[in-house]
């Protein structure tokens, strides 16, 4: 394949990718050797991606994939489908809903999310997808997406109005 | 409930961005330079198997002649080897070449028209060749005299066919072919499809093979190369190849 192709492709999609990953994984380095892996293997098939718009789903999925597999292979982080609802979820927002503003709270609290859920909310309102792409892209079935998007929904929603509530009194 | 929801869902979309946003920008020239690395090492090896493999075939073959040629029995039974000596083994290649010294060299004028053979009685025919024809003494009974086609009209050398037919349309063919003629023959027959057996014809050594139900008998006097062919048995070609009278 000719340089400038990569070139472009590298400059248009690599930046984005990464910083999903980045904000999926919250690895630095591991989201870099996934993308840089996710970048060679997508480049490498690219002859079989018919419609070349679709190149950056089609990379970030792999990226996903290889990023979820170097997690299972160094076990650095447990990405675990097992969410601990009982979580209290209180105690972290206490002080920091005390001091942040509502929008850049609910970023931290995204951050914060177990994995599956930032997942598929970074999937759901990063790139405005529908469920069932959700269940495409991540194999996983469309009922446990909802499941995942209405907890995670839950939990920001219960966090902002606890924070809400401690600031109300604070005031 | 639901204007609660739908303000969730517009606070997540624009936070999800603002937070994607924030993450750390990576360093695009040393990923560029890991992806291409990357992608040159897989063309390097998909360049190198594919000369590998061809090196491997190319050598494979040459090996394979080699020891099917020197008849290697150390390796005779590797199927492999096996197939390819039975292929060349199996073959029986007859060649003959004419004398290169004649000065006119006749060439048939090509056309696209098919016509049929002509056939001429012996005293035609001699007249119109520069050799003697070889008539045999004996042909089975019911094979009676057809006719002479000569291969080249105008070609004093040209071969000749000798045909003898029966009641039911079956042929006796002796072909002679003159070896003063510039001419080379040569003929493969797979040996696993035919029976080949080699005889004396008048103290010269033939070739007879039954293919199917063709009997075929072969052989030259250094000045004439004869071809018996027909739908006969073994003993009753070979007695119209002894029978063969020539000068």
């Amino acid at each position: 394949m000719h340089h400038n192709i990569i070139d472009s492709l590298i400059n248009m999609h690599y930046e984005k990718v990464y910083q999903v990953i980045c904000l999926m994984f919250k690895d630095k380095t591991l989201s870099e050797d996934a993308c840089q892996e996710a970048f060679y293997e997508a480049i490498k098939n690219i002859k079989k991606l018919n419609d070349i718009s679709m190149f950056r789903p089609w990379v970030l999925k792999i990226a996903i994939r290889k990023a979820s597999h170097l997690v299972k292979k160094s076990s650095k982080m447990e990405l675990t489908d097992m969410i601990d609802n009982e979580k209290d979820i209180s105690i972290n927002v206490e002080q920091e809903a005390l001091t942040k503003e509502l929008q850049s709270e609910t970023q931290e609290l995204i951050k914060e999310l177990d994995f599956p859920y930032r997942q598929v909310v970074v999937l759901k309102y990063h790139y405005d997808m529908q469920d069932k792409d959700i269940a495409n892209f991540l194999d996983i079935p469309i009922g446990t997406v909802k499941s995942r998007l209405y907890r995670a929904k839950n939990i920001i929603k219960k966090k902002i109005m606890t924070a809400n509530r401690r600031q109300g009194v604070r005031k | 409930m639901k204007q609660k929801d739908e303000f969730l869902d517009k606070l997540l979309s624009s936070e999800v961005k603002k937070a994607v946003d924030s993450m750390p920008s990576p360093d695009i020239e040393r990923a560029r330079t890991n992806i291409k690395k990357m992608l040159e090492i897989h063309i390097r090896r998909k360049y190198f198997a594919k000369r590998i493999s061809t090196a491997v075939i190319i050598f494979f073959v040459f090996i394979s002649g080699v020891l099917v040629g020197t008849s290697n029995t150390s390796i005779a039974d590797i199927w492999f080897i096996k197939n390819i000596k039975s292929m060349f083994n199996d073959v029986l290649s007859i060649q003959t070449s004419t004398n290169i010294n004649q000065a006119e060299t006749f060439k048939e004028p090509e056309t696209n028209m098919i016509t049929e053979k002509e056939f001429l009685s012996i005293e035609k025919a001699e007249t119109l060749i520069e050799y003697s024809i070889a008539l045999p003494e004996y042909v089975p009974e019911e094979y009676n005299f057809y006719g002479v086609h000569i291969r080249s009209q105008g070609d004093n050398f040209s071969p000749i066919e000798l045909r003898y037919s029966n009641k039911s349309n079956d042929y006796i063919t002796i072909t002679q072919i003159p070896l003063d003629t510039q001419l080379a023959i040569s003929s493969n027959i797979r040996t696993n499809e035919a029976s080949i057996e080699t005889i004396q014809i008048n103290n010269y050594e033939a070739t007879i093979i039954v293919q199917e139900s063709v009997t075929r008998l072969i052989w030259d006097d250094f000045r004439t190369q004869f071809i018996v062919e027909g739908t006969i048995g073994k003993e009753e070609i070979i007695k119209v190849g002894v029978s063969l009278n020539y000068q």
